[in-house]
């Protein structure tokens, strides 16, 4: 869940968990991700597996 | 009473649920990974299927539908990144338009912008404040205690020339 939020004094988002590192097992893009059924920003494969 | 709204909403659609010329803007994400760029990082934001994408306007315009569908559709459709500006920076006393992001949005009137402790609030005018919206299958659910008066329409999740 992440809200992205601005209203005249500040802009931020608040995540419930910091962002963990994934892997695209199809690319092998790196990249840091929160959320559900993460896919590659890259090659959009949904191959991916968190590596910490 | 039953303050419980289901809304039917395919993936191609939008609803507008608005007050006073006020609007929200709700989209289903389709399980589709949004793009949000710090300072320091690019984090992938995971979704599923039937988690909503919401657009809260805090301004009045005659054009805020087409507004509203133009960033979400480059949001959902074209992988847009959203660019976050950090705590105090002078560009954000000029954006009006907000936006959340999960499988539950609770709209807040936000004395204190940007510091929600419940990552479920999104910015809203007051009248909309606490209004919740949840992400269901084939569809939204409006959660609304207060019985609101408010004006729901749906229309092709479409860019028009």
């Amino acid at each position: 869940m992440v809200i992205i939020c601005s209203v005249g004094g500040s802009f931020d988002v608040d995540m419930a968990e910091g962002p963990e590192g994934y892997v695209c097992t199809e690319c092998g893009s790196q990249f840091k991700g929160i959320g559900k059924d993460l896919k590659c920003p890259k090659c959009s494969s949904d191959k991916v597996i968190k590596i910490g | 009473m039953d303050n419980n709204k289901f809304i039917s909403l395919g993936g191609r659609e939008i609803a507008f649920i608005s007050h006073n010329n006020f609007f929200l803007g709700v989209v289903k994400t389709l399980g589709k990974s949004f793009l949000l760029e710090t300072d320091y990082e690019e984090i992938v934001l995971g979704t599923s299927n039937n988690d909503i994408l919401v657009a809260s306007s805090l301004f009045r315009d005659n054009q805020i539908k087409a507004i509203m569908i133009s960033t979400l559709y480059s949001l959902r459709e074209l992988s847009f990144p959203l660019i976050i500006l950090k705590r105090g920076h002078p560009a954000s006393k000029r954006l009006r338009l907000l936006y959340g992001c999960g499988d539950k949005i609770v709209l807040d009137s936000c004395i204190e912008a940007g510091t929600h402790p419940d990552q479920h609030m999104l910015c809203s005018i007051e009248y909309l404040s606490g209004l919740c919206i949840l992400g269901k299958k084939d569809g939204i659910e409006l959660i609304d205690p207060k019985n609101r008066n408010l004006t729901i329409e749906k229309m092709p999740f479409e860019l028009k020339l």
